[in-house]
Order: C-alpha cells, then sequence, then structure tokens
C-alpha cells in the first residue's frame, strides 16, 4: 500500500507520528499479554499491520493509545483463539480483563519504566546478564542452563528472584515518588 | 504478590503449569481484583523486561534492524534509524514501513551475536558479523547487508557490495548473501551487474554457478526443474563444483613443514595428544581421556562471523574417521570438531545430557547418548541434530561406535534441499528437514578445535582424516568414501589446494542464453 497521493501521504505522516510516539507502549502491552517472545512479536506484527490498515477509521479526537490497545486487545484474543490448543490459557473472560488490568497499569507506564530502569541497576551483574540472556537474546531457559552449565530449574529460580526482587523495589519507587 | 500467586505467575510465564493448576489461578484471580490486578502488574513487569533488557547490554554494539526495505522512493519510513532502538522498535516501525511499502526483505536480527563473556563457561562475547554489502532505504540513508542474510519475497531488493557489483534480487525470490562475492539462488530470479566494479561475482545453486567478471547476467531459477542463464554484457561463466574440501587433515606427517600445505592449518597437540597410527595412512591423532587432551588448530579465523575458512553459507560436511572410547555416560562429552564462536559454532561431538531434553534438539529426540552435529541456519538459529545412540532403524549403539574398530563419521547439511543428516560408515542413519534456504552462519576469531574444547569434553580414542567441506556430500559421496576408507586408501586427492574448487563447463557470449536442467540438486536421502 504505497501513498500515492498527497492525502494519503498525510495520513500516512498522522500515522507514523502517533504510532512512533506510542509505540513502545504498545509494545508492552503486547510483551506483557503474549509470554512468548516470539509469539509476541507476531503479534506485535499483526498489530502494527492492523492499527495502519484500520488507521482511515481512527476518531482524531480519540486518545490514540486507547485506541491502540484497542486494536492490540482484538490481536491478542486472536492469537491465543488460534493457540488455545498448543498451550493451556484463560478464558477470553479472563484475557480481557487481563487486558484491561494492564493498559490501565500501562496508561501512565513511565514513572514505573523508569523505576524498572532504576531497579535493574541494582541487580548483580550476574543477575543483568540474565535478564539479558533470556529476555534480550531470547533464550530460553534450557538454553542459558546449558550455556553457563547450570540446570533449567535453577534459571527458572534466578529468574523468579529477580522479577521478586525488581517488582518490590519498583513498588518501592513508585510509593516514594 | 503473596507466595502462592507468585509461584503461579512464574509458572504460567515459564508455561509450566498443568491444566488444573492454570483453573485454579483463573478462579483465584476471577475472585480477588487485587490479585488479579497484582498477576497483571506481574505480565506487565515481564512484559517491560523484554524491552528494557536491551539497554543493558554494556558494551555491546548498536543493533542494526530487522527488517528494512529497499525502496529508493521510501521517504516515508524515516523513523528508522540505526541508533539505540531495540529490535522491538525496530519491528514495530519496519512492520509498518513494510506494509507501507508492500516489502518485505528479511536481513538479519542485528549484526552482532551477543553473551556472556566473563563468567560462562561458553565463550558468547559479541562477535561482529561480516558486512558484504548494502541496501538503500532512502536517499539519505544505506543499511548493511551482513553474511548469511536473505532476500526473501517483496519487491525488487537491490544491494551493492563494497567493490561495486549491483545485485538485484527480483520478487517473490529467495536469494542468500553469503559474502562479497557470492550469493545463493533458491528461487525466483537474480541481475547481477559488475560492470562497473570488474570485480567477480557468483551465483551459487548448490555445485554449480554462473560467475561474470566486468559483465552483466540474469539468472532465473523458478523451479527445480530448469534454471535460465543468461549473458547481458561481458563473458559469462557456467562453472560445476570440483568436489574437493575446503580442509583436511591426513595426520601422516608430524613435521610442521607439512602442516602448511594449501588445503589443510596447523596443528597445535595438547598434553595429552600424540601421533599414533594412522586409520587410513601412517599418521593419526591419539586422544586419553584427559582435561589436556585436544588439539587446536591455528589459524583460518577472522575477526567476523562470515569470515576465514570455517566461513560456509550454502552447505557443509565434516567427516572423521575414528575409533571411539566413549562409554556414552551421562555428562560426558567427547568432541570430534568444535569451533566456538558463540552461537555460530560448529560442533561434531558425542553428548548425553541425560538429565536434561537438550533445547537445541532439531528434531526434538528423547534424552541420552546421541552424536549431534551443531551449526547456526540464518533465521533458524543454532540447532543441534542429535542421532540417538539407541540401536533403532540402523543407528548404532554407544558399544557399536566404542567396539574398537574404525568408523567413519559424516555429517552434512544443505540448504538447498534443507536436509541435515548424519551417516555412520557410508550410510545416512538420522536426518531432518529444514525448510529450504536458510544459510549456514559460521566461521568468526575462536580457534578450531580437535578432540575436545579448551579443557573440557575431551575426545578419547583416535581421531583421523578430518575433513571439511564447504558444501553438502550426497549419499553416493559419502558410500564411496566409506568403501574408500575399508580399502585403507585417502579419498580426498594429493593435490587439494593445488587448483580451483570450480571448473567451467561453458562459457556464455552476450546475448546468449542457457538453460541448466539441476533436478540433481535435490538430494533425497530416504
Amino acid at each position: 500500500m504505497l501513498p500515492d497521493s498527497p492525502d494519503q501521504h498525510a495520513i500516512s505522516e498522522a500515522f507514523l507520528r502517533l504510532f512512533t510516539r506510542e509505540q513502545f507502549r504498545i509494545a508492552g502491552f503486547v510483551r506483557s499479554l503474549v509470554v512468548d517472545p516470539a509469539d509476541a512479536v507476531d503479534v506485535l506484527q499483526e498489530t502494527s499491520l492492523e492499527l495502519w490498515r484500520s488507521f482511515p477509521q481512527y476518531d482524531p479526537n480519540r486518545d490514540f493509545v486507547n485506541w491502540a490497545f484497542g486494536v492490540a486487545r482484538h490481536q491478542v484474543l486472536k492469537h491465543y483463539r488460534t493457540k488455545r490448543r498448543d498451550r493451556l490459557t484463560f478464558s477470553e473472560i479472563m484475557l480481557s480483563e487481563l487486558a484491561d488490568e494492564t493498559a490501565q497499569i500501562l496508561s501512565d507506564e513511565q514513572p514505573r519504566f523508569q523505576a524498572l530502569r532504576d531497579c535493574i541497576c541494582h541487580l548483580t551483574k550476574r543477575q543483568r546478564e540474565l535478564i539479558r540472556d533470556f529476555y534480550a537474546n531470547g533464550m530460553s531457559a534450557g538454553e542459558i542452563a546449558k550455556q553457563w552449565d547450570r540446570n533449567t530449574h535453577a534459571v527458572y529460580n534466578s529468574l523468579r528472584e529477580i522479577r521478586k526482587q525488581l517488582q518490590n523495589c519498583i513498588t518501592m519507587r513508585l510509593r516514594e515518588s | 504478590m503473596n507466595d502462592d500467586l507468585r509461584e503461579m505467575a512464574e509458572g504460567y510465564l515459564n508455561g509450566t503449569l498443568s491444566e488444573s493448576e492454570m483453573t485454579q489461578l483463573e478462579s483465584l484471580l476471577q475472585g480477588d481484583a487485587e490479585s488479579k490486578r497484582e498477576f497483571a502488574s506481574h505480565l506487565v513487569l515481564h512484559g517491560q523486561l523484554g524491552l528494557v533488557a536491551e539497554e543493558i547490554r554494556g558494551t555491546e554494539p548498536q543493533y542494526l534492524p530487522l527488517v528494512t526495505a529497499s525502496q529508493r522512493d521510501a521517504s516515508q519510513v524515516r523513523p528508522v534509524t540505526l541508533a539505540k532502538w531495540s529490535v522491538w522498535r525496530m519491528l514495530v516501525v519496519t512492520a509498518v514501513a513494510a506494509s507501507l511499502l508492500g516489502t518485505v526483505v528479511w536481513f538479519s536480527t542485528n549484526g552482532f551475536e551477543s553473551g556472556n563473556a566473563s563468567e560462562s563457561a561458553y565463550d558468547l562475547a559479541p562477535i561482529p558479523i561480516r558486512t558484504v554489502g548494502y541496501v538503500d532505504v532512502d536517499l539519505n540513508q544505506t543499511l548493511p547487508v551482513i553474511a548469511g542474510s536473505n532476500a526473501s519475497s517483496g519487491r525488487l531488493t537491490e544491494m551493492r557490495t563494497d567493490n561495486g557489483t549491483i545485485v538485484s534480487v527480483a520478487s517473490a525470490s529467495r536469494f542468500g548473501f553469503a559474502s562479497e562475492t557470492s550469493g545463493l539462488l533458491y528461487r525466483g530470479e537474480v541481475l547481477v551487474s559488475s560492470l562497473a566494479s570488474n570485480k567477480q561475482y557468483a551465483v551459487e545453486m548448490q555445485n554449480m554457478r554462473i560467475v561474470g567478471r566486468n559483465a552483466k547476467f540474469r539468472v532465473q531459477r523458478n523451479d527445480d526443474e530448469l534454471t535460465r542463464v543468461e549473458a547481458l554484457d561481458g563473458q559469462v561463466e557456467i562453472q560445476t563444483r570440483a568436489l574437493t574440501p575446503r580442509l583436511c587433515w591426513s595426520f601422516d606427517s608430524n613435521k610442521d613443514s607439512d602442516m602448511l600445505q594449501p588445503g589443510t592449518l596447523p596443528v597445535l597437540l595438547g598434553d595429552y595428544v600424540e601421533h599414533v597410527s594412522g586409520l587410513i595412512g601412517s599418521g593419526a591423532l591419539g586422544f586419553t581421556r584427559s582435561s589436556g587432551a585436544y588439539a587446536t588448530l591455528v589459524g583460518g579465523t577472522e575477526p567476523q562471523v562470515g569470515g576465514g575458512l570455517f566461513s560456509m553459507s550454502g552447505g557443509m560436511s565434516l567427516e572423521a574417521m575414528i575409533t571411539s572410547n566413549w562409554d556414552g555416560a551421562d555428562d560426558n562429552h567427547d568432541v570430534i570438531f568444535r569451533k566456538e564462536d558463540g552461537p555460530n559454532r560448529i560442533l561434531l561431538s558425542f553428548q548425553n545430557n541425560k538429565k536434561l531434553v537438550n533445547d537445541f534438539s532439531v528434531p526434538k529426540v528423547p534424552p541420552g547418548p546421541v552424536l549431534s552435529f551443531g551449526i547456526f541456519l540464518r533465521e533458524l538459529g543454532y540447532s543441534e541434530l542429535d542421532m540417538p545412540l539407541d540401536g533403532i532403524d540402523g543407528r548404532p549403539t554407544v558399544a557399536q561406535i566404542a567396539d574398537g574398530k574404525p568408523h567413519l563419521i559424516t555429517a552434512t547439511y544443505n540448504s538447498f534441499s534443507g536436509i541435515k543428516a548424519i551417516a555412520i560408515d557410508g550410510q545416512i542413519r538420522f536426518a531432518h528437514q529444514f525448510p529450504i534456504g536458510h544459510c549456514i552462519q559460521s566461521g568468526g576469531p575462536k580457534p578450531a578445535m580437535i578432540g575436545g574444547w579448551r579443557k573440557r569434553e575431551t575426545f578419547s580414542g583416535v581421531i583421523d582424516e578430518l575433513t571439511i567441506f564447504d558444501y553438502s556430500l550426497s549419499g553416493e559421496e559419502i558410500a564411496n568414501h566409506y568403501d574408500l576408507s575399508r580399502q585403507r586408501k585417502h579419498w580426498i586427492s594429493d593435490s587439494l589446494g593445488e587448483h580451483d574448487n570450480w571448473e567451467t563447463i561453458q562459457v556464455l557470449a552476450p546475448g546468449n542464453q542457457h538453460e541448466l536442467q539441476i533436478s540433481a540438486l535435490k538430494e533425497n536421502f530416504e
């Protein structure tokens, strides 16, 4: 879909301006609800494309993020409908409720996100490396276990401890602020 | 968050909850708004960690984009910038850019392989991947194309190499950018022009290639049966592979001077490795079970993945004669060959992770003793073909491998057929079909090792006739090597390295076309 008229070009620019500003939050929404990173990438791509396709129907008086969350939520539910046979998951009602909660939390995500950045700095080097391998490098717990000469269970335990520390740290910082 | 909810939340993230635990978790969340909020908060932490983790790579270099576009008039994708963008951000913008442009050209996840260099037993320090050319994103920006990446689908993709050769890949094609001077055509059409560069560029299709220097030519491959070559300008040659290996070691001589011949590299022996009587020829390497029993190959490396003598692309094969004393015990690995460039490693090893299912296994096999062949395939990642040593379907048992007799081990991968296979004594015993068109990504700065890896995973037994091919071996070739080995004959020519690995079979003048039947390229081991 190449924009070939001035109107279409203006629409493209408007979309990219809004989307570029909010993409991080939209990605956070999808990544929170679709646990598997590879699946999340697929859902995010579908969401991005659907946002672009639906943009002509977007009412500029509405909040763009809320509209985008609505589109993303539809894509997440669609994903779980097709994945239900492969992975145990929640009912559609519960997924919708969790999507609402997630959207609510992310509606003011900046302080939370900054707190997370700060809290990560207080982790040990080893813990940061584990986060990097698991989240940034997309390695499974089993792959990390093999590369670090640990067993998979130990990796899961470490991830649990890291998330617990971070959650406590974030809660404390948000309270302080 | 209480401990029970945290345990269940972790189980949900890890995908380890049972059906009844899942039901229990949903009931808990349904009836308790506070728990639901805390659970959602845990999910958000997981989601945001996925986004922020990119920022804690420390000293790692910046990313290159995951998806890019090739249209010169793509000024509307300016939000794609190189610096400070996480893969996630890239994905979002580029997915939109792709839809705007109607173009889907997948090049690379990033330009580096990364990992923990300091504390892990495995050295996963970041290794840059060689850049083989550039594509234009818009009038002001070009993006690098790394070795092994693919152009696939979408509109015309135009890459230019450093020396000015222009490689144009048509829509609905699949083309692998193997190096600065060659690419792999799996399907579709490619137009090559080296008129401005006066350099050579080759389009490979397994054991054939089309080469032009200071020429312009088109290659079309729209099905497996017929390939059309058209010389548009300059002289174009059709060549076949001479079927000689890239590297081999007979170990018949322990003189350094003999180790400096073409087609081989000097071997630095560890303390517990010695020259012994050959399984083929006069010499071999004997390894005793010890932490120092390994040999290091000197050279053949380059700073970047995609460089050096161990950089493969369209296919590869590893072959060795061995006698093994492996006991198949849990956690005891006996390495035959290993080059450990992070996840871009090349591995041929006996392994047993009895208590741990190997997550690298493709296809998955039950825990137990295996012969493992590991390589990194672009877009698919590192995986190991783990052949169970279970005595089933023609596969040997550990006892049959470690029976004191010589065995020929062959591991091979062919990106044109997608088949990765392991053969013992001339016969394919285990194979897996990958999707067609995934290049190998290997090579780099780390030294290659025989019979061990650092002080770990040391081989016990004798290794002889180690041979590395930069293409896949056919079942017939493997069987032929085994027949020669039974006669205790070398199967590699003594003149290795003295001639070109490609032989010209036809020269096309400008304006000429030629059609090739290449159905023979499709090898089916079953």
